[in-house]
């Protein structure tokens, strides 16, 4: 079939480009930010279109009102800022299903989707009007949500399986144990052969390389002998001041890391101390001690000259790295006198073989108790040709660049910050892939997640600090190469000690961690007709991982915020997206600890989907997109019967949600005009939700810009406190048609005299990525840390 | 495809610059799956502008830099897929040329691609114009390669068949 597509090709090569695509335009129109505008004309278009709702702005305090719609169903077409980022991770274009496994599980949805449909079609302001609806929809989802994967089929597997020392379950039909490794290696095998058959299903399994079994069985028992040492004192009690808090800073004299759980830390570009701050800043980090105002800079940690020779010399100058050594780090006891490489650094092997001409791409951070932990991947330099003879790689610049080839090693670097000013190198872990998130639970273990996929013709047993993860836990899917591994380590000690880890064959599934339980959710791509999300949940115990159960739940997670666990139950709010009709609908589900559902409330804001949610005690606030922002309350305190007790309908839509207090969320987003959909600038809401079946709008500030992007898409760029009565972000905005775009950064205070939102501290910055950055609190004093440097209220930037 | 991860790294910590090396790449490839999926230029255009600036802006939480043209390609993806769905309602578009075709103008083109079923042209586009391997079309369609190359080649067949 060349020639067919050598004639496409050249078809292709034939078709113009038009010039608005061209890179330099394109340029400026990345500062211009200019589909706004198409957006804005689309969404007028639709207004004229449909016989909408009339819609009333609602900005006085207790005119809350209602309004009829007439039952209109109304089609989503220009919801494209949904469908970026949020469907980039949610996988909305998808194909047909396989038939045969997928037949049970079609039925159901097409089911669950038809009653959701007549749910959408009647009025959805009355909830008892589709109180009937809703049990039928409830009872087909039920169905769907019991009917997972078949069970990966054990062909081939040995007769006995390890004997696991962790005792791990699986996660219902969804993950199941591998136990041994015969039965990895096959399941494997069968993908691999899978991926590579060309026209047919044949299946070619010779050319398939085993390493696997030329691997020793004994390593899978060293696996579960690091994982029982993890027991011995290893629970550090954390001071209040070093727990993150989810709800927002609370009670702290400095600022924490926005997180999506109260009490579990998460790594970020971006970090202080209550003294000094800390930024990742390309290889390095970078130190800044803050007095007050007075910023003054300290050493920088640089991974890749500082660090990387430390690590160098440590495993120079340890003992010899045989094969069959019990432990896989050696230490290193000379006391080099240098700034980071001190006595008892310790490497894995692992990382001491293919040290030599490697840098470190850093992802995040934490600092903690004392410590810093830089999370970064590895990538050996290639070789510039034309270089000296006798290069120092670390340091000759010359060398880097040329085709840096990652080593699929992902190093977690742990220095002792007792004295941030001279941080010394502890300790250096490894795990086998590429970095995706982590996580410091509030008793201090940590959590790494990471990634890998195995390439056509090698199975990889993934390791950690060297040693293979066991076939006990290893955990299959019905199908899919991509692994997700999960290592907790324990903060005791100097430097980390790895405690248990696991790894789950499954495709770029996204976690969420409470203190004790990791749910991972990805989308499932056995799901046909509409949308569906594959939820699995493990316990998370004295650093141990166990799954707990599993369950596919309809439509797709489009907020980070979307989950909330409470008393061990899950509630997850989701948009479904029914291909054949191209609508959406939106739902609560309840899960129990061993994923069995226990509630729904479907059939939410039909036509429109989830921007913004979040969870604040029996209560789940979440807000639609599409032209108006419906703000719903739902009373989560009965998980079995999730119920709607109210909406307010306003203008513009909120992006992010944040608890203020026991009545009050702020919302953050932006305001557009209800008649032609233009956006008139960024919105901050104060709303009063003391009676939820009636939220109202206390008082709002809109920043007026002609068109402006605020930076949400990160919860982490976020500063909120409501102690400290502080709401921080960025954004970047043009006031003129698209010549000058700027980026800003600014605090807001809520004033609750004059109901509105007072501007403490702004700052214009000069580039575009307001994704790295930050804003932070030292007591009273405001910070923002910026890639090319750090700048304070009342002080002057500090530029490095 | 390949695509350079350093460069990726930077346009994820914010490096305009090096996102748009990364666009200036990508983009014919873009547009012109783009069009042949749409079938006009218009939509095509909105379709790869509206997905460069979401992706920017969404890049900072782009988490496996390798899997960056798999990422905006699913973008691109997602918003040819919506537009597609909006022109079912204003009715058929350009009925296959069944009579006999080529492909040596891009109206013959698109005809000949029209009487492809959608996630067949999406395929052999992915496949032709964007560059992606069969594994990568697998992953971003979620199907098994097998079933990815079965397609494809059906549906080379189909063409061919169709050409005069």
């Amino acid at each position: 079939m060349r020639d067919i597509e050598e004639k496409l090709k050249r078809a292709a090569e034939k078709v113009d480009v038009p010039d608005m695509l061209e890179p330099d335009i394109m340029q400026l129109r990345l500062d211009a930010r200019g589909r706004r505008s198409e957006r804005e004309s689309e969404r007028s278009e639709e207004t004229k279109a449909s016989a909408g709702p009339s819609r009333v702005t609602n900005e006085e305090k207790g005119s809350a009102t209602d309004v009829s719609e007439g039952g209109k169903v109304v089609r989503i077409s220009g919801n494209d800022r949904t469908d970026s980022v949020k469907a980039a991770k949610a996988f909305t274009d998808r194909a047909e299903a396989e038939k045969a496994r997928k037949k049970r599980m079609r039925r159901g949805l097409a089911t669950a989707a038809a009653a959701v449909l007549l749910v959408g079609l009647s009025s959805w302001l009355t909830y008892d009007h589709f109180e009937k609806k809703l049990e039928e929809a409830g009872t087909s989802l039920e169905e769907v949500a019991a009917e997972t994967e078949t069970v990966k089929d054990a062909e081939g597997a040995d007769a006995e399986p390890t004997t696991a020392a962790i005792e791990r379950h699986d996660a219902g039909s969804m993950y199941v144990l591998a136990k041994t490794e015969k039965a990895y290696t096959n399941y494997v095998k069968k993908q691999v052969a899978a991926w590579n058959s060309y026209t047919t299903d044949e299946v070619a399994t010779d050319s398939i390389s085993d390493n696997a079994a030329s691997t020793n069985a004994s390593s899978s028992s060293s696996t579960a002998d690091s994982a029982t040492t993890g027991s011995e004192g290893s629970k550090a009690i954390q001071e209040s001041a070093d727990t993150a808090s989810g709800a927002g800073n609370s009670g702290s004299d400095y600022s924490y890391t926005n997180t999506l759980v109260e009490g579990v830390d998460e790594a970020d570009i971006a970090k202080t101390d209550g003294r000094y701050i800390y930024r990742v800043v390309g290889e390095s980090i970078k130190v800044t001690r803050a007095d007050g105002t007075a910023l003054t800079r300290c050493d920088d940690i640089n991974m890749t000259n500082d660090t990387i020779a430390a690590v160098r010399k440590a495993a120079g100058t340890s003992g010899s790295a045989e094969e069959g050594t019990d432990t896989s780090k050696d230490s290193s006891t000379e006391n080099d006198g240098s700034q980071e490489g001190t006595a008892g650094v310790s490497v894995p092997k692992k990382v001491a073989d293919i040290i030599e001409s490697c840098s470190v791409s850093i992802n995040e951070m934490f600092v903690r108790d004392g410590k810093l932990i830089v999370l970064g991947n590895l990538y050996k330099y290639g070789l510039n040709p034309n270089a000296s003879a006798t290069p120092d790689l670390a340091a000759d610049a010359s060398y880097r660049g040329v085709a840096d080839t990652s080593t699929k090693l992902l190093g977690i670097f742990t220095y002792d910050i007792s004295d941030p000013e001279h941080a010394v190198l502890k300790s250096v872990d490894c795990i086998d892939g590429y970095y995706n998130q982590a996580r410091i639970t509030s008793d201090g273990k940590l959590i790494v997640f990471a990634y890998n996929w195995m390439d056509d013709d090698q199975v990889v047993w993934p390791q950690i600090d060297g040693e293979k993860i066991g076939a006990d836990s290893i955990y299959l899917p019905a199908e899919g190469l991509n692994q997700t591994i999960i290592a907790a380590f324990d903060l005791a000690g100097d430097g980390l000690k790895a405690i248990d880890s696991c790894m789950i064959m499954n495709n770029y599934a996204t976690p969420y961690v409470t203190d004790d339980a990791i749910y991972l959710y990805g989308y499932d791509s056995a799901s046909s007709g509409s949308d569906a999300t594959n939820v699995a949940r493990f316990t998370f115990k004295d650093g141990k991982i166990d799954a707990a159960g599993a369950a596919t739940v309809s439509g797709t997670v489009t907020d980070d915020y979307a989950l909330r666990v409470v008393d061990d139950n899950l509630f997850i709010l989701t948009t479904t997206y029914n291909y054949s009709s191209s609508d959406t609908s939106n739902g609560l589900y309840v899960y129990d600890a061993e994923m069995k559902r226990r509630g729904a409330l479907t059939g939410l804001a039909p036509g429109e989907t989830i921007y913004s949610a979040r969870y604040i005690g029996k209560m789940a606030y979440f807000v639609t997109y599409r032209q108006t922002d419906p703000l719903f309350a739902v009373d989560i305190s009965n998980p079995d019967d999730p119920k709607l007790l109210g909406y307010l309908k306003i203008t513009g839509f909120s992006d992010y949600l944040h608890p203020w207090s026991e009545n009050r969320l702020v919302g953050l987003g932006l305001e557009t005009d209800p008649d032609t959909g233009e956006q008139k600038g960024i919105k901050l809401s104060m709303f009063d939700v003391s009676d939820p079946t009636n939220p109202v709008v206390v008082g709002s500030t809109v920043i007026p810009a002609k068109y402006s992007d605020l930076y949400t898409y990160d919860h982490r760029a976020v500063l909120a406190s409501a102690d400290k009565n502080l709401l921080g972000f960025g954004y970047s905005y043009t006031n003129d048609d698209y010549a000058t775009w700027k980026t800003a950064y600014v605090f807001y205070s809520w004033n609750e005299v004059t109901k509105s939102f007072d501007a403490i501290y702004t700052a214009d910055l000069d580039f575009n990525g307001v994704q790295s950055l930050r804003g932070l609190y030292i007591g009273d004093d405001l910070y923002i840390s910026e890639p090319d440097g750090v700048e304070v209220k009342g002080g002057e930037k500090l530029l490095y | 495809m390949e695509i350079d991860v350093q460069t990726v790294r930077k346009a994820i910590d914010g490096d305009a610059d090096a996102f748009v090396s990364l666009y200036g790449n990508m983009y014919k490839a873009m547009y012109r799956y783009a069009y042949f999926l749409l079938g006009r230029s218009a939509d095509a255009e909105d379709a790869v502008a509206d997905t460069v600036v979401d992706a920017w802006e969404g890049i900072g939480a782009l988490r496996v830099p390798e899997a960056f043209s798999v990422w905006i390609y699913r973008i691109l993806s997602a918003k040819c897929k919506r537009r597609r769905a909006a022109y079912s309602e204003e009715g058929p578009e350009v009925p296959p040329d069944l009579s006999g075709g080529s492909f040596d103008s891009t109206e013959e083109t698109l005809s000949l691609l029209s009487g492809l079923d959608e996630t067949d042209r999406i395929i052999i586009l992915l496949h032709v114009i964007a560059g992606f391997k069969t594994r990568e079309i697998a992953e971003m369609l979620d199907m098994r390669a097998s079933t990815v190359r079965s397609r494809e080649n059906r549906a080379l067949k189909k063409l061919r068949s169709q050409m005069s």
